[in-house]
C-alpha cells in the first residue's frame, strides 16, 4: 500500500473517531428574563417547552388522519366547535350555531380571525376545508358516516346539511380531523399544515419522525400563548421518552408505560400527572359459539378475573377496576368494581352448566403493540385456570390477527379500545362494536332489542341515559368482560406549569402552559 | 434484487394481511372496517385491481425509477427511501470506523500481551460482547450515559452528538470480532521472519507492532469489516428504533407494521442495493490495502 493511501485511511478513521465525539448540543437558549406572579413562585412568559411524544405522525400531517390529534396537541389548528370529555360545547372558531331544521344547521364564524398565512377565515374557506374532509376515502370517525353539505352564506355565516337528521353535529365537527386550515393548505396531497392553522401555535418546522417545532402566533385571536416555542419529539419507543425526561432533554414525556411508574417515582424534580381515559381494556367474549355462548360460563370467567390484583400488580396501580365498558372519564360511567375475585363460585357455576373443572378449554389471543397486554393475558390465563379452566394464550401482531377476530374464530380476545370517537359521544361506538351490523362486533353480539334501544339515541332528550342504559344492558350478559379502566400517564419535570392532563388527550400545548425561572 | 424485489410484492398474498384494513388504521387508529370505507380505500391504492395487473404496472414503474406513492403518507417513496438511506449510511459508516479502530489497538495490544492477565480479560470480553445484542446494549448505555450521567442525547438525529450511542451500540459486535481476528492475525504475522529481522535491526517495539504487524492485521480486519457491515444492516433496525433515529431500518420497521407496500418494495430494494455497494466499496478498500488482489 502506498504511504499516500495508508495516510488516507488511518485519517478515515480518526474522522470517523472524531466525529462521533464532538458536535453542538443542539439546545435552545439559555432561558430568557423570568417575571414575577407571586412571592413563591417565578413563571416565565416566554421560554421553550419540549415534550416527547408517543405516536408519530404517519401521514405527513394530514387533517384526515390519526395525524390531526398531533396537530390538535400542537396548539396549531383549531375547530369550528370545542368540546370537553362531558360533551358539553363551547365556541372557538364559531361563535354560535343554530339547528334550522331536520337537516340543516347554521355557523356564525369569528370575527376577525388569521391564519398563520395570514389569510383571513371566511365561510368560503371553512367550506372548502370541511369538504376536503367529508370527501376523504377514509373520513373522521366523528362524522359518523354522516354525509355533509357545505354552502356559504355571507362572509362569517355558514349552512351545513347532513344526509340525515344529527342532533350533535357541533359536537362531531369538534374533533382534530375536523380542524380548519388555510385554503392554501389544500393545493398539495396531503394538505399541509405547517403555517396554515389558527391556533395559538404556528409550526414552523416539521421533520418526519423526529419532531415538530412550533413558535408562539402572536396573530392569534384569543389569549396569547406564555410559551415562545415549543418542540415535540417523536419517540415511539416507551423507554427512550421516559430516559428523554430523566436526561433533561424534554420537559414532558406523555405515555409513561406502568412498568416505569415506580422508577419514576425515585426521580427527583419529576411529577407524574394520571387522568382518567375513556378506554377500556376488555377480555372480548365470542358469545356466537362454543361454550361462552352460554351466559353462566361468561359469568364464571367473569368472576374468576382478580381485577384488583391486575391493576394494583400487572398495571402498578395506574388502572381502575372495570366494572362496565364505560369508566369514570364520562359522566355515564361506571364507578370502578370492588367485586372480589370467587374461583370457586366461579367453579360451580361451570360445573351447573355441566364442566367439570379441566374440562372446559379457551383460546385467549391478544396483541404485542400494548405492552401489558401479553402480560395480562398471562395472569388472566393462571386466574382461569384456578377456576378450572383451561387456556391457551397467542400473542401475535393485531394486523395479523384481525381478519381472524372478526370472522369469529376466537374465544377470548384481550384488547384495549377508546369508546370515544374522537368527541364525547358513544354511539358510533356502540353501534360499530355492539350492534348485530357492527363492523368491529368482536363479541359476535346480536340482540334486536339492543339494536331497537340504539336507534332511539337519535331521537332521544337524553343520549347519555341511553349510553348508560345500553352498557347495563351489556354488563347484564356478560357481553365482553371489561377488565380495567386506563389512565393516561404523563411525566413533567418540575420546569413545566399550568399543565393540565387532558382525557380525550386532544391538547397538549395551550395558551397557559409555561415553564418556570 | 429481482427475487427481493418479487416476494414483497407477493407478501400480502403470502401473509393474508389486507393493505387496505391496515392502512385504514394507519391513516384512522382504531377505525372500524366497515366494508364501504375499506372498498373506497382499496379503490385509491389500487389493491382492487387484479394481481397480474398491478405486477406487470409494478415493473413498468420500476423501469423507470418510480416505485410508487406510500399508502400511508401518500407521498413519494424514493425521496423518501433515499433520505432514510443517507442517515442509515451515516450510522453504519461512524459504526464501522470507530469498530475497526478500536479493534486494531486492542488486538494489537492485545498481541503483544499474549498469555497476560490483561490478554485474557480482553478476550473475555470481546466474547461477552459477541453475544450481547443491540436491544441490551442500547438501553444499558441511554440508561448510563444519558439518563445517569446526561453526557449525550438519548435520542434523535439532530447533531453529531446524537449519533454517539446509537454508533456506539451498533459498533459493538463488530469491534468485539474485529479485535479478535486483529489479535489472531498480529499473533500470526508476529512469529514471521521478518519480524525477528526487524527486532534484530533494532526497531522500536512499538514502530514493529503498529507499522509492521499493524498494517498486515488490518488487511484482514477490513475483509471481515466488510461481511460486518452488510449484516450490521439488519442491527440498525434495534438501534433506530431504541433511539428514534429516522434511518432505513426504522423505516422498513414501520413499513411491515402498516402493511405499506410500496414503502416496503422501495426500502427493501434499496437494502439490497445497498448490500451490493458495500460488497462491491469493501473489496475495493481490501485490493487498496493488499497488493496480492489488485495483482491476482
Amino acid at each position: 500500500m502506498s504511504r499516500g493511501a495508508k495516510r488516507s485511511l488511518v485519517a478515515l478513521v480518526v474522522v470517523a473517531m472524531a466525529g462521533t465525539a464532538c458536535g453542538t448540543t443542539g439546545e435552545t437558549g439559555s432561558p430568557p428574563p423570568a417575571q414575577d406572579v407571586g412571592p413563591n413562585e417565578r413563571v416565565v412568559t416566554g421560554g421553550t417547552l419540549r415534550a416527547a411524544i408517543s405516536f408519530p405522525p404517519k401521514a405527513g400531517l394530514a387533517i384526515d388522519t390519526a395525524d390531526a390529534f398531533t396537530l390538535a396537541k400542537a396548539g396549531a389548528v383549531e375547530s369550528l366547535v370545542e368540546a370537553d370529555a362531558t360533551g358539553k360545547t363551547s365556541p372557538l372558531l364559531a361563535t354560535s350555531w343554530d339547528r334550522q331544521d331536520d337537516l340543516t344547521w347554521r355557523f356564525t364564524l369569528r370575527n376577525g380571525v388569521a391564519f398563520h398565512d395570514g389569510t383571513p377565515l371566511t365561510a368560503a374557506s371553512v367550506a372548502s376545508a370541511l369538504g376536503f374532509v367529508a370527501a376523504s376515502p377514509t373520513p373522521p370517525r366523528a362524522f359518523g358516516g354522516l354525509k355533509l353539505t357545505m354552502e356559504p352564506v355571507d362572509e362569517i355565516t355558514l349552512r351545513v346539511t347532513t344526509d340525515r337528521p344529527d342532533p350533535i353535529l357541533p359536537l362531531r365537527l369538534s374533533s382534530p380531523n375536523a380542524g380548519i386550515l388555510a385554503p392554501a393548505a389544500y393545493q398539495s396531497t396531503p394538505p399541509s399544515a405547517v403555517g396554515t392553522g389558527t391556533g395559538p401555535f404556528r409550526i414552523v418546522r416539521y421533520e418526519p419522525n423526529q419532531f415538530l417545532t412550533v413558535e408562539r402566533y402572536d396573530g392569534y385571536w384569543g389569549e396569547k400563548a406564555r410559551l415562545d416555542g415549543a418542540e415535540l419529539r417523536f419517540l415511539p419507543d416507551p423507554a427512550s421518552r421516559v430516559a428523554a425526561l430523566r436526561s433533561g432533554e424534554v420537559d414532558v414525556a406523555e405515555g409513561v408505560p406502568a412498568a416505569q411508574v415506580p422508577v419514576l417515582a425515585d426521580v427527583p424534580g419529576v411529577t407524574l400527572e394520571t387522568i382518567a381515559l375513556p378506554r377500556t381494556t376488555t377480555l372480548y367474549t365470542n358469545v356466537a359459539k362454543g361454550a361462552l355462548a352460554q351466559r353462566p360460563v361468561r359469568e364464571a370467567v367473569s368472576m374468576a378475573i382478580d381485577r384488583e390484583a391486575l391493576t394494583t400488580t400487572v398495571l402498578e396501580g395506574s388502572a381502575a377496576s372495570a366494572r362496565g365498558y364505560f369508566g369514570p372519564a364520562v359522566p355515564w360511567g361506571d364507578a370502578p368494581n370492588n367485586a372480589k375475585a370467587d374461583p370457586e363460585a366461579a367453579r360451580k357455576l361451570l360445573s351447573e352448566a355441566g364442566f367439570a373443572p379441566g374440562a372446559l378449554r379457551l383460546r385467549l389471543w391478544t396483541y404485542p403493540a400494548r405492552a401489558e397486554l401479553p402480560v395480562l393475558a398471562t395472569a388472566v390465563k393462571d386466574m382461569l385456570e384456578r377456576a378450572g379452566i383451561g387456556v391457551d394464550v397467542e400473542v401475535a401482531e393485531y394486523t395479523a390477527q384481525e381478519p381472524r377476530v372478526l370472522a369469529g374464530e376466537h374465544d377470548l380476545f384481550l384488547l384495549s379500545r377508546s369508546y370515544l370517537t374522537d368527541m364525547a359521544d358513544a354511539e358510533s361506538y356502540l353501534r360499530s362494536d355492539f350492534g348485530c351490523t357492527g363492523a368491529f362486533n368482536l363479541n359476535r353480539f346480536c340482540d334486536p332489542a339492543f339494536d331497537s334501544l340504539l336507534d332511539g339515541i337519535a331521537t332521544a332528550s337524553d343520549r347519555q341515559d341511553v349510553f348508560r342504559r345500553a352498557a347495563a344492558v351489556l354488563a347484564e350478559g356478560f357481553v365482553g368482560i371489561p377488565v380495567s379502566y386506563d389512565r393516561s400517564r404523563t411525566a413533567i419535570s418540575d420546569r413545566v406549569r399550568g399543565f393540565t392532563p387532558d382525557p380525550l388527550e386532544h391538547a397538549l400545548l395551550t395558551t397557559g402552559l409555561g415553564v418556570a425561572g | 434484487m429481482v427475487l427481493t424485489t418479487g416476494v414483497v410484492f407477493a407478501l400480502p398474498a403470502l401473509t393474508g394481511i389486507d393493505p387496505g384494513r391496515a392502512v385504514l388504521d394507519a391513516r384512522v387508529v382504531g377505525a372500524s372496517p366497515d366494508p364501504e370505507t375499506l372498498a373506497r380505500l382499496n379503490q385509491e391504492l389500487g389493491t382492487d385491481r387484479p394481481v397480474a395487473r398491478r405486477f406487470v404496472s409494478f415493473v413498468a414503474d420500476l423501469a423507470r425509477g418510480d416505485l410508487g406513492r406510500s399508502f400511508v403518507t401518500r407521498r413519494p417513496v424514493v425521496p423518501e427511501t433515499l433520505r432514510a438511506a443517507r442517515v442509515s449510511l451515516s450510522l453504519m459508516a461512524t459504526a464501522m470506523g470507530v469498530a475497526t479502530a478500536v479493534a486494531l489497538v486492542a488486538g494489537l495490544v492485545l498481541a503483544q500481551r499474549a498469555g497476560s492477565f490483561l490478554d485474557r480479560a480482553g478476550q473475555a470480553l470481546a466474547r461477552t460482547m459477541v453475544a450481547v445484542p443491540e436491544y441490551v446494549i442500547g438501553p444499558l448505555l441511554v440508561l448510563v450515559f444519558g439518563a445517569v450521567l446526561g453526557v449525550f442525547p438519548t435520542s434523535g438525529w439532530a447533531t453529531t452528538r446524537h449519533a454517539v450511542l446509537p454508533a456506539l451500540t451498533l459498533a459493538v459486535f463488530p469491534m468485539a470480532v474485529l479485535t479478535q481476528v486483529v489479535r489472531a492475525e498480529a499473533l500470526d504475522v508476529a512469529g514471521e521472519p521478518f519480524i525477528r529481522v526487524a527486532r534484530a535491526a533494532g526497531l522500536r517495539p512499538a514502530r514493529i507492532l503498529f507499522d509492521r504487524i499493524g498494517r498486515l492485521s488490518l488487511v484482514s480486519a477490513v475483509a471481515l469489516g466488510s461481511a460486518l457491515s452488510a449484516s450490521m444492516i439488519s442491527g440498525a433496525v434495534v438501534v433506530e428504533v431504541v433511539f428514534a433515529v429516522p434511518g432505513l431500518g426504522r423505516l422498513l420497521r414501520d413499513a411491515v407494521v402498516d402493511s405499506d407496500l410500496p414503502m416496503l418494495q422501495a426500502g427493501l430494494v434499496t437494502v439490497s442495493g445497498l448490500a451490493v455497494l458495500i460488497g462491491i466499496a469493501a473489496d475495493a478498500v481490501h485490493a487498496v490495502l493488499d497488493p496480492r488482489v489488485r495483482l491476482a
